[in-house]
């Protein structure tokens, strides 16, 4: 289980959320399975990360949640993205990318 | 959008502890089974699942968060149907613009008249006073008899140098002065004071200084200190004034300092200050009073103190100089509080006035807002039917009100930014401080609570009729009876008897107003006023301070205004009546035992049959009455009652204005004049004597400052103002010529007071009994338009039209009546606050109580009968069909 410091992982952790509900409305489980899967790199969320970070956006306006019923047949709350919430994920995806590729360079050119 | 946000907030009911609790639990239970799915044990799954959150530190963040999210949900609801009321409210102004605009405009009026009233009671009465701690500012008065006046130069030097709980003790004597420089001469008003007067109210000096000790001295007070307003009036607001000389009195004085406006509202508004220097024989001189005295009490005592400290100097000042002093005493009272004196009770009762007026205007509002109502009860009921609670309703009915109340706002404003320079141009001479009165940011706040506090007045019994239980299906049931449906009439009656009683209450001390105006127009000033006119002028003492000079100018001044065309008579008279002046003097009559203080007039010959004074008995003073004949006096009637009661006063003898304690100067009293009101019709006669202007001893031409009147009589106002310029021009063309008042405009000055209050009253009286009759017709018309059917009913089964006129009409009577009766007790405990302002009638004046009950009924019936008759109209037929 890797760690990171906490406020890249915020940032990180809040487009990856995001980009997960691009798929349709899921709930918290199966957010952090999403994530967990897709990072494929023994990414392990812990439950005090991703659901404090799934209130915040939703305070925020990024996500919306209502009542559903799971695989369980059990009521279970599901996000989904608001319009704020795509905006929010596309500009975030620019700026990783651009970040992401000059670390890269930065790297590269060292080694 | 917005829908789907509302019935998130309807329906996303579920308590934040339970959200989370049911998010989790959730959450542990597919872990678990995931956890199950990879072999562990089930057991010991739902252990590990549950030890991922943290002790309950997750279910605690969590709910935080959720909590936080709610409130920031609700205020944005908040926002969100605050805006959707207020679209609301601004379309049904805009779908029934006259009923918007009857709200605006009865709003804007009773908002408007209450914001300029209350600028001007802020200007005078509330706001503080510029000076530094205006709590520690009094005003010294030295007692005789229990009665507040003047200090003698020597009183006052005696306390100068007692006194220790004054920071500072100061003095000053208000005095014209002749100014000239370059300009034309001017009479302006001036105080003489102690080098410590501006110091003691802590405003420091525009530009320059304030006096030096060391000025305060004979022979080294050639200074002055100039104020804002002559400064910019007549030297243009020029800095460098100080330390230019200018002629005061027609001696150089240096300008040492310019005193900021703020200065000007003090006291009784000096245009400059010289220092007043008292002589060596002045200082010994306990009396003649004067002085005007001020005192800056020290920080760590209190008024008190203040007060017993001087009531136990003036003990010790009795003891030393008996003579004079046996009988004072000394008092103080806050400066502040003095000068606003009688202002207060006056603007406060119009303030109370013009609020009771713009209550009766919101509730003529909050009818209007009613009937709508009634109209909407059917959109009401639909409202409450899918949910929207008593809360929501109320706020959407008060935010209505609201949008109305801040339109009317801003009406008010207007109507305020141009009523407030008519209402200061209109008013009487003399209010302190009533030129400052300004749309300012505390006057601005107050129009805001009168904003606030309308909206609510106005919308309150809406907004509760609104949220009464109503059910569905009487409003929808039947699609008529909706209109008038479940509301029922006892508010609005209720609005109207209320109304009545404010009416009652501000229309009682309008006519209490009236009346006394009426009386004093009535009241006869016992001498004739037509074709007299006056003007002062005053001999500097620089040229004219020897009498026999000053004696000399008078009569060369009186020989050429009576030879001049166009001037029948002409005299002169130290204190003309209605245009002021003068002085009082205490007298001894022969043989009785007290002093009575008496208005002093020095006339020449002619001064009796100038303003045709009737005389009484005796004779009139003749060219012979000099110093070296007999001394000769007359008196009016009330001197001579009170002097020598029932006593024919012819050749009685009277001590006066010279001679001294045991020293008796005898006068003898050669003829009586009739009583005449020489300060108006309001004040009753005064105690007044005469003296012949050239036997009057030297030290009086000192205490009129050389001043007199002069009085002339005429077809023509013009040739006389000409004559008389001329004339004093023709003396000496330095001296001002001022006052020149006809006695007819000085009558208008002295009324002017009771005047203003009388039309703002008035005023504010016919705005309310308009505005109630609104409110009576509109209650009676909205009754009759509901019960159509009802009238069309009882006419087919054979009611007369009286019938139904009585009917109709009581409806809108009874409430009336009831409030009427309120409004009279009302009115009888709310008059007594006018009683300083009433002349010769009670403030609970049985007929003029009764006399507006019934002027208010009348109107009442004929605004209730209007629409009533017009029930009678229906069409039995038509009516029953509709």
């Amino acid at each position: 289980m890797s760690r990171y410091p906490a406020d890249f992982l915020h940032g990180t952790l809040d487009t990856l959320i995001l980009k997960t509900l691009t798929g349709g409305p899921r709930h918290g489980y199966a957010i952090g399975r999403w994530i967990e899967e897709a990072t494929n790199c023994g990414l392990e969320l812990e439950e005090g990360s991703l659901y404090p970070a799934l209130y915040r956006m939703e305070k925020r306006g990024w996500l919306d949640a209502e009542w559903g019923t799971s695989e369980l047949g059990r009521r279970a709350k599901f996000y989904r993205l608001t319009r704020a919430g795509r905006q929010q994920l596309a500009s975030h995806t620019a700026a990783w990318a651009a970040f992401s590729a000059a670390v890269n360079r930065a790297l590269i050119k060292a080694v | 959008m917005t829908i789907r946000k509302r019935l998130r907030s309807l329906l996303w009911r579920v308590p934040i502890e339970q959200e989370v609790h049911e998010e989790l639990a959730h959450h542990v239970e597919l872990r678990t089974r995931e956890l199950i799915d990879r072999g562990i044990d089930p057991e010991e799954a739902r252990v590990l699942a549950r030890m991922r959150l943290e002790n309950g530190r997750v279910e605690a963040v969590l709910t935080q968060i959720g909590r936080q999210r709610n409130n920031s949900w609700a205020r944005r609801d908040w926002i969100d149907e605050l805006r959707q009321d207020l679209r609301f409210a601004w379309r049904q102004c805009r779908t029934k613009p006259g009923f918007a605009i009857a709200a605006v405009l009865t709003l804007g009026l009773g908002i408007g008249a209450t914001t300029a009233i209350f600028s001007v009671v802020h200007a005078v009465v509330l706001k503080p006073y510029a000076y530094v701690d205006p709590d520690r500012v009094l005003l010294a008065f030295s007692k005789w008899r229990g009665n507040r006046g003047s200090w003698s130069v020597g009183n006052f030097d005696y306390f100068r140098q007692r006194v220790t709980s004054a920071e500072d003790f100061a003095a000053d004597v208000g005095t014209s002065m002749n100014l000239a420089d370059n300009g034309e001469p001017e009479r302006i008003f001036g105080g003489r004071v102690t080098w410590n007067y501006h110091r003691l109210f802590g405003i420091p000096p525009a530009y320059g200084r304030t006096f030096r000790q060391e000025e305060d001295q004979p022979g080294r007070n050639k200074v002055v200190i100039l104020s804002d307003r002559l400064w910019r009036r007549r030297f243009g607001a020029d800095p460098a004034m100080v330390g230019r000389s200018i002629r005061i009195n027609n001696e150089p004085h240096d300008v040492v300092g310019i005193m900021p406006a703020e200065m000007d509202q003090i006291g009784d508004a000096a245009e400059a200050w010289v220092p007043v220097a008292f002589t060596p024989e002045q200082l010994a001189m306990y009396d003649e009073f004067y002085l005007t005295a001020y005192v800056r009490q020290r920080k760590d005592v209190t008024q008190q103190q203040v007060r017993d400290e001087f009531i136990r100097v003036a003990q010790n000042l009795a003891t030393d100089h008996p003579d004079l002093n046996r009988e004072r005493s000394a008092d103080v009272e806050l400066m502040s509080a003095f000068f606003i004196g009688d202002y207060r009770t006056r603007l406060l009762v119009l303030l109370a006035a013009v609020g009771l007026v713009l209550l009766i205007a919101c509730g003529n509002v909050a009818n209007l807002l009613l009937a709508r109502l009634a109209v909407r009860s059917r959109e009401l009921a639909i409202r409450a039917a899918i949910g929207a609670g008593r809360g929501r309703i109320v706020r959407q009915v008060l935010t209505e009100s609201l949008v109305l109340a801040a339109l009317g706002g801003i009406a008010g404003l207007a109507v305020a930014w141009w009523s407030l320079p008519a209402l200061i141009r209109l008013a009487p001479e003399g209010v302190p401080r009533l030129d400052t009165a300004a749309l300012n940011g505390t006057v601005m706040t107050a129009a805001l609570t009168l904003v606030i506090g309308s909206a609510l007045f106005v919308g309150l019994l809406p907004a509760w009729q609104a949220t009464r239980r109503t059910t569905l299906t009487e409003d929808l049931g039947d699609g008529k009876g909706a209109l008038s449906g479940s509301l029922k009439p006892w508010m609005r009656q209720l609005l109207i008897g209320a109304q009545a009683a404010l009416v009652m209450i501000v229309l009682a001390g309008a006519a209490l107003l009236v009346r006394s105006a009426i009386n004093l127009q009535q009241e006869p000033i016992g001498f004739d006023t037509r074709g007299v006119l006056t003007a002062r002028i005053a001999l500097p003492a620089a040229q004219y301070g020897e009498p026999a000079r000053a004696r000399e100018a008078y009569r060369q001044v009186l020989d050429r205004v009576q030879a001049s065309p166009g001037v029948k008579f002409a005299a002169l008279d130290s204190q003309a009546p209605l245009v002021g002046g003068g002085g009082s003097n205490g007298l001894f009559a022969e043989g009785k035992p007290d002093l009575i203080q008496s208005r002093s007039h020095f006339v020449t010959p002619g001064y009796f049959s100038v303003i045709n004074n009737p005389l009484k008995a005796g004779r009139t003073f003749v060219e012979t009455d000099i110093r070296e004949a007999e001394f000769v006096m007359i008196i009016n009637e009330t001197l001579g009652r009170a002097a020598f009661g029932d006593e024919n006063p012819i050749g009685k003898r009277i001590s006066c204005c010279e001679g001294g304690p045991g020293k008796p100067h005898w006068k003898t009293v050669v003829g009586v004049v009739a009583d005449i009101k020489t300060r108006g019709p309001a004040e009753p006669a005064q105690p007044e004597f005469y003296l012949p202007l050239m036997q009057i001893p030297d030290v009086a031409w000192t205490w009129t400052g050389r001043s007199l009147n002069i009085v002339t009589r005429g077809d023509d106002v013009a040739s006389m103002t000409t004559a008389i310029r001329s004339s004093v021009k023709e003396l000496d063309s330095t001296l001002p010529v001022f006052r020149i008042w006809t006695m007819e405009e000085g009558l208008r000055r002295i009324m002017a007071q009771a005047r203003f209050n009388t039309l703002l009253m008035s005023t504010l009286g016919a705005t309310g009994l308009i505005l109630a009759a609104l409110g009576i017709y509109s209650v009676i018309a909205w009754l009759v338009a509901q019960r159509t059917r009802e009238i069309g009913v009882r006419m087919a089964l054979g009611a007369s039209k009286a019938d139904v006129i009585r009917m109709m009409s009581l409806h809108g009577l009874q409430p009336v009546i009831a409030g009427l009766a309120v409004g009279f007790a009302g009115a009888i405990a709310a008059t007594r606050l006018l009683q300083n302002q009433l002349f010769e009638i009670g403030p609970r004046d049985p007929l003029t109580l009764v006399a507006t009950a019934a002027v208010l009924l009348i109107v009442a019936a004929g605004a209730a009968a209007i629409p009533a008759w017009r029930a009678t109209t229906i069409d039995p037929a038509t009516a029953l069909r509709d």
